[in-house]
């Protein structure tokens, strides 16, 4: 395929940005919203914005810390736009994640075999026990009609539990630093993901991530798979007399949402973490904040690299902040959830558009 | 002058529904609103109604200014409107469905006796008789609209607008609501009625009034005018009456063998015997829910049946899949273009090659070649002109005609052997119509088979070489081009039996 670059004039590179103006006005009303929490705080938003830009991307160090965090972020998000673009409003990536990062972690742990078959059989046990999670709630809506949303965020704490519950009876680390933490021991040195640089946190699994990007945006815009998927998300009826099994399409996206939430779970373990440490994947909130890239980004997964990515950075900045600013640290938590809010503001906006429209409309119309 | 519309303008961004349009209305007056689709004759009663607003504009009430900004207002000012699409509760009783909404009030809830008497009254009153505690489900479309008229009569209106009311009855019900509309401009109701069967309008309509493209085209009596006349200024140019061409019919591409479908114990096909040869047209006639839906999903795959057998081209697909009966060479148009035959938030691309995509031409390896099915839509669009800016553009910014167009363009662009065509100009203008009628034929010349399944008598005429007769699930007989005429037909979808005619 070639790429060209084309002269473009203004109005073409407006029609590119389109898919960018919602997640921009999204945050940019957050930050102003931020910005007037501050100033009750009796701080200067300027001042505190720039320590978090320096603290999110202001240095190496930084970067690599914000990348870092945007890695499961990136995956979970993945997972999640793959599935409800095809209309499967899942909420089970947390649980996937749990199960993904455990099974990953004791086969690593476990398993007698050389390093690479071990690599290769954690890797690939994760993903596809979180894969096999997500089915569970496919099975249940298939054959009982449960409602997706219900039985995958249930299955997030059954996940959570009966993962918790092997740790502690088989699993345990009763070394000397473990026992008192519910984990489990560290996996191979050898097989550890690789840092970049030992200083830095960035691992080569956030390059993996990016390379499931691309992965993924071929599979939803090139394969037959994913204009199955796109069509049953658009319209069900329609693809049953296109000829489309829908019910297979449903357990295929299950499928794969649950693998890439489990994709992240396990790059927590072998980039992060190094073992399976219990309420860490919880406490960290990828899945969630995963979800929201999702949601910013339309599914799409170039999108839900970049919304990750500043996801993650409000996250690093907000702790930068409280580090050098009086701003406590939950100005970061504020601004997420006003991105979301602002997310789902899309319908606001829209609707008060077409209201003050009908209003010149009365006025003209009563002339 | 009993109601004056001035100058109505209405635009949807850049698009002109009504320019500068003018209409009055006398008591007691049937006033005909003609026009293909997307002619803004529906804008225009909606801005009546108070669906939409107008972007400027006067409207007078018995030489009043009036406001109108939603339903409620339009109903108080005594403006009312029989929908298209029914708006009842299925599960409720007439008498629930017609008070609804102003419901005569006793000392703690509703009085129901008088509801009910209400409801007598006002059936005698108009001629419209009805029993009052009969349930909607289970009634005739034709029962079903005098709920709705008496539903509108009981909020005590004087303008009664009627929305293409005729295109779900069968003739023998198109008659009665004709006598009704008559009877009720008689006692001093005003009529607006929007439709595209100038027959009908020629039958009842005291004035008409022919739109365009937006525009008003023309304000006739009904005694100055004919047919000819009227679709001249509907379509801007002249209608030719095609002669038929015999095409020699080959094998036989489709049969169904003793077809039954039981739900829930309910016979809903019953020993479906009927077959179509190459080249061929053949039409099923009924009212609507006859079992028509039905034999169509039974035939493709998405309902398995009780019992019999489909063979397409000497194979046996009986409760395959629709997969393996499109692969079979079967394409279907189904019925609602909207809810089966488009997805309105994909492109146009997209939906060109829904059925179709896995096949060589659009994918190799599990990967579809977009750029082949984007040439693909290109070409489709330009055969069956339809008027779209590019293939990227969503199903939902077309027009009605318009992705109807593009829905048959797709299935028939696969050469199928057998098409099933299901309601292809429901809601179709007459030039989008006739185009559509003239690809039919076309296919049929080419030695294909076509099913065709239409609540549309003149259509069935005018298109089958033979024609089939549904009601309540069971063939009740069949006609050939030469035998087939609209009494006959028409008696024997509501039932009658073929001995008795």
């Amino acid at each position: 395929m070639k790429f060209k670059i084309k002269k473009m004039n203004y109005k073409q590179i407006l029609k590119y940005l389109k898919p960018l103006e919602q997640p921009i006005v999204a945050i940019s009303f957050a930050l102003v919203i931020g910005a007037i929490a501050m100033l009750l705080a009796k701080s200067n938003p300027l001042v505190v914005y720039g320590y978090m830009l320096k603290g999110a991307f202001g240095s190496k160090f930084y970067l690599s810390t914000t990348l870092a965090k945007a890695t499961p972020i990136i995956l979970a998000g993945l997972g999640a736009s793959i599935a409800w673009r095809s209309n499967c409003f899942g909420i089970g990536g947390e649980g996937q994640m749990i199960v993904g990062a455990f099974v990953a972690a004791i086969i690593a742990i476990y398993l007698p075999a050389p390093m690479w078959i071990k690599f290769v059989s954690s890797i690939v046990g994760g993903v596809v026990a979180g894969g096999g999670y997500s089915l569970i709630s496919a099975y249940l809506f298939d054959k009982f009609q449960m409602s997706l949303s219900i039985s995958t965020l249930m299955m997030n704490y059954a996940g959570r539990f009966i993962v918790l519950y092997f740790i502690v009876n088989f699993f345990l680390d009763t070394s000397s630093t473990g026992g008192k933490l519910q984990q489990t021991y560290k996996i191979p040195e050898e097989i550890r993901f690789p840092r970049l640089n030992e200083d830095y946190a960035l691992t080569i699994g956030f390059f993996i991530a990016v390379a499931v990007v691309i992965l993924v945006w071929f599979l939803m815009n090139k394969t037959k798979y994913g204009y199955e998927s796109k069509m049953v998300g658009y319209n069900l009826e329609f693809c049953r007399f296109g000829g489309i099994k829908a019910k297979k399409i449903m357990y295929l996206s299950l499928f794969i949402s649950g693998v890439l939430s489990a994709f992240a779970g396990v790059s927590e373990v072998y980039g992060t973490y190094f073992r399976y440490v219990s309420g860490s994947l919880v406490s960290g909130r990828s899945a969630w904040i995963g979800l929201n890239a999702a949601l910013i980004s339309a599914y799409n997964p170039i999108g839900v690299l970049v919304s990750s990515i500043i996801l993650a950075g409000i996250q690093t900045g907000g702790s930068a902040i409280s580090r050098f600013t009086t701003v406590p640290l939950e100005i970061s938590q504020i601004l997420q959830g006003c991105i979301t809010l602002f997310i789902s503001a899309k319908i606001v906006i829209k609707w008060r558009r077409k209201n003050t429209n009908s209003k010149k409309l009365n006025v003209k119309g009563g002339m | 002058m009993f109601l004056k519309m001035e100058h109505i303008y209405k635009n949807y961004g850049d698009i002109l529904a009504n320019k500068d349009v003018d209409l009055d209305l006398k008591k007691g007056e049937i006033l005909a609103l003609v026009g293909e689709n997307g002619a803004g004759k529906s804008t225009l009663m909606k801005v009546l109604y108070g669906l939409e607003e107008a972007t400027s504009g006067k409207i007078f009430l018995n030489g009043e200014e009036v406001y109108i900004n939603g339903p409620s207002s339009a109903i108080k000012l005594g403006i009312g409107m029989v929908q298209q699409h029914f708006m009842l509760f299925n599960s409720f009783t007439v008498t629930e469905n017609i008070v609804y909404g102003r419901e005569p009030k006793g000392k703690l809830f509703f009085d129901m006796a008088k509801a009910r008497q209400d409801v007598i009254d006002l059936g005698k009153k108009y001629d419209l008789p009805l029993d009052p505690d009969a349930v909607i489900e289970g009634m005739p479309v034709g029962l079903r609209q005098r709920v709705e008229i008496l539903k509108v009569l009981y909020q005590n209106t004087d303008i009664i607008i009627f929305d293409e009311p005729t295109a779900v009855l069968t003739p023998q019900e198109v008659t009665e609501l004709l006598k009704t509309m008559k009877n009720l401009s008689k006692m001093g109701k005003s009529i607006i009625l929007i439709t595209h069967k100038l027959n009908e309008v020629m039958e009842v309509a005291d004035r008409t009034l022919v739109m365009r493209s937006g525009e008003k085209v023309g304000e006739l009596m009904i005694k100055d005018t004919n047919i000819k006349e009227l679709s001249y200024l509907m379509v801007g140019r002249h209608i030719v009456d095609k002669q038929v061409e015999k095409v020699e019919t080959g094998e036989t591409v489709f049969e169904s063998i003793d077809l039954t479908l039981t739900d829930n114990k309910v016979s809903v096909l019953d020993n479906v015997n009927i077959h179509v040869k190459r080249g061929e047209i053949v039409g099923i006639a009924g009212v609507s829910g006859n079992g028509q839906t039905e034999l169509v999903e039974t035939i493709f795959g998405l309902k398995n049946c009780t019992s019999g057998k489909v063979i397409v081209n000497g194979e046996d697909v009986t409760n395959t899949s629709v997969m393996n009966v499109r692969n079979k060479g079967v394409a279907l148009v189904p019925e609602d273009r909207n809810v089966h035959g488009s997805a309105a938030l994909g492109t146009l691309t997209e939906n060109s090659i829904m059925g179709f995509y896995h096949k060589d031409e659009f994918s190799k390896n599990g990967i579809i070649d977009y750029k082949v099915a984007s040439q693909f839509t290109d070409e489709l669009i330009e055969e069956f002109k339809v008027v779209a800016k590019n293939n990227k553009q969503t199903m939902s910014s077309l027009s009605g005609g318009n992705s109807q167009k593009l829905i048959i363009a797709r299935e028939i662009s696969q050469h199928s052997s057998f098409l099933i065509v299901s309601e292809p100009t429901r809601g179709v203008d007459i030039g989008a119509m006739e185009f559509i009628h003239n690809k039919l034929f076309e296919k049929r010349a080419n030695k294909d088979g076509i099913l065709l399944i239409s609540s549309e008598l003149t259509e069935i005429l005018k298109l089958s070489d033979r024609v089939y007769v549904m009601y309540e699930g069971e063939v009740k007989g069949e006609f050939t081009r030469e035998t087939a005429n609209e009494e006959e037909i028409g008696f024997l979808m509501l039932g009658g039996n073929k001995d008795e005619v």
